[in-house]
């Protein structure tokens, strides 16, 4: 029971953290919110689901799928958010996009039902065993994604010109423009690299369990939770918690009713942030 | 005869308080031209909306032209790219980066700008940034974040380097030791904006200068005619002269 709990937590965690790791670098690095995160999720599950039942794309295929019809409506989305982007209006922002995830969602229940629904991946089906442990190899799939994206995200920001261009807009997007950095082009590019990371964690999560049109706010929560747990803008420290908090979920479900895991793991926030307001993993 | 930058009744607003009143000035190919005048005389606003930039949200009317081309209606990163390029008044740099990142940030510049410097063309500019290279910018000295603020300017191949205050804020040897590598650079055919609040410096590297009151021109002339010119003489050299 332990090691199934073990197996399960870190699934979830990689879970998590593949959810977790764009609002990083979309807060932390560019300062900007994005609370229609979860809706985004949503939609990489259900568009996924959408290709392989009405299209009957393979699931490998459909996963591309939805990242790109996510990309496309989250790039739609920050061009409409531009100027109160370079504004750093953080309200508006707020405002704005709780108001489009409530949207997506209801043009979600509009096209493709309120049942729950269920992605058909392979991978799902293979089960594999280490020792005594026992997983799918869709929880593989998110483990090595989780960390995949992790690695990437850590390089391109430590080490390439974007991941530069990326940290000086943060630092100070006025001063980026002396620098010849169009700073719109560089919010457009980590809003959408964001919205797709939601879409993936949707799209791999999803075939764990059924998937509804009106999941989203949890998922938004649960990031919210890494990210401030981590501390704003730190990737490590994002992993490290995503993982945590995929493990306290998964032991404290197999202790206690599930349905308290999420109320747990506020109490878990409230405590930290009154002890460390800097957050868990956070340097100073 | 057209200049490489052509400013033309530029005025500047901030809401209903008039900070530029109707400048023109020009400045030509590899030519050092200063602007000089009193804390809050308009010399950033007017420098800044050359360049197209505002930390506040100032309306800007008149013509700027660059080569020619009129680039006023272009945002400041565009402006940078051909060659308009600003070291702004105070933060000039990234302090969350290394010097050599900041170098390594500034976008490449396009086929009508002015002569590439790379990072180590820059670092031969500023020998003293050669050990600081892996060092973050906010642990720097005031000094050296200028030259770096300049270095990635320079960096950016500008046509026209527009610098607002470099030297405010040094020790008066540094200040001297700013302006000349400044001099240098324009010797070697980069033409530059300077404002500059000490006017005795300023004049020791300038061709031309213009005072500016109250967000106007009161007086323009070259370096030896401003020297001798009455107003600047009273108002900024003073009792203080050689
Ligand atoms: N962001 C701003 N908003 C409103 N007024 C400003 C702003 N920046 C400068 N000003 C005003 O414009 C005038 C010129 O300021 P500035 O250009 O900074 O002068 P200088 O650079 O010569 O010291 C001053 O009266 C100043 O108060
Ligand atoms: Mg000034």
């Amino acid at each position: 029971m332990i090691l199934a709990a073990l197996v399960n937590g870190l699934a979830l965690g990689a879970g998590y953290a593949l959810l977790a790791v764009g609002w990083t670098v979309l807060l932390g690095a560019a300062r900007l919110v994005n609370f229609a995160h979860g809706q985004l999720y949503m939609l990489g599950a259900f568009v996924t689901w959408f290709a392989i039942s009405r299209f009957g794309l393979p699931y490998g295929v459909a996963v591309p799928v939805a990242l790109v019809v996510v990309a496309v409506l989250g790039v739609v989305l920050q061009l409409l958010m531009t100027r109160m982007t370079l504004d750093q209006n953080i309200v508006n922002l707020m405002l704005v996009t709780l108001a489009f995830g409530y949207l997506l969602q209801g043009g979600a229940a509009l096209l493709f039902g309120g049942d729950p629904q269920t992605i058909d991946s392979p991978l799902q089906q293979q089960d594999l065993a280490l020792g005594a442990a026992r997983f799918t190899g869709q929880d593989v799939l998110i483990v090595v994604l989780a960390l995949a994206f992790y690695a990437l995200t850590f390089v391109v920001l430590g080490r390439t010109d974007l991941g530069r261009m990326v940290r000086g807009v943060a630092e100070d997007p006025k001063l980026a423009q002396l620098y010849g950095i169009d700073a719109a082009r560089v919010y457009l590019a980590v809003f959408v690299f964001s919205a797709v990371c939601a879409a993936l964690a949707g799209a791999v999560v999803g075939p764990r369990s059924p998937i509804l049109t009106s999941m989203g706010f949890e998922e938004v929560i649960v990031t919210f939770l890494v990210v401030v747990l981590a501390g704003v803008g730190n990737l490590v420290g994002g992993l490290v918690v995503a993982i945590g908090l995929g493990l306290f979920t998964a032991f404290f479900g197999t202790f206690f009713p599930p349905a308290y895991s999420t109320a747990a793991a506020f109490v878990v926030l409230l405590v930290v942030l009154v002890v460390r307001p800097q957050g868990l993993a956070a340097r100073r | 005869m057209s200049a490489l930058l052509d400013v033309a009744d530029l005025r500047v607003r901030y809401g209903h308080s008039l900070a530029v009143d109707g400048v023109s000035v020009r400045v030509g190919a590899g030519e050092l031209v200063a602007v000089a005048g009193a804390n809050g005389a308009g010399k950033s606003t007017l420098v800044d909306a050359v360049a197209g930039w505002s930390r506040g949200r100032p309306a800007v009317t008149g013509s700027v032209r660059l080569a020619g081309q009129d680039v006023g209606r272009l945002a400041a990163h565009r402006r940078a790219g051909l060659g308009l390029v600003l070291v702004p008044e105070g933060k000039g740099v990234f302090d969350g980066m290394t010097v050599q990142e900041n170098l390594r940030v500034v976008r490449p510049p396009r086929g009508t700008a002015g002569r590439p410097y790379s990072v180590d063309d820059v670092l031969d500019v500023f020998p003293r940034l050669r050990e600081r290279i892996a060092a973050r910018c906010s642990t720097l000295s005031g000094g050296e974040r200028q030259m770096v603020a300049i270095g990635r300017a320079l960096r950016a191949a500008p046509r026209l380097l527009i610098l607002d205050e470099p030297s405010v804020g040094l020790a008066p040897r540094l200040v001297v030791e700013v302006l000349t590598h400044i001099r240098d650079l324009v010797d070697a055919g980069l033409s530059v904006l300077l404002v500059e609040q000490n006017v005795r410096a300023a004049l020791e590297v300038a061709d031309r200068l213009h005072l500016l009151d109250q967000g106007r021109i009161v007086a323009s002339g070259t370096a030896a005619q401003m020297r001798e010119d009455d107003r600047v003489a009273q108002a900024y050299l003073g009792g203080l002269g050689p």
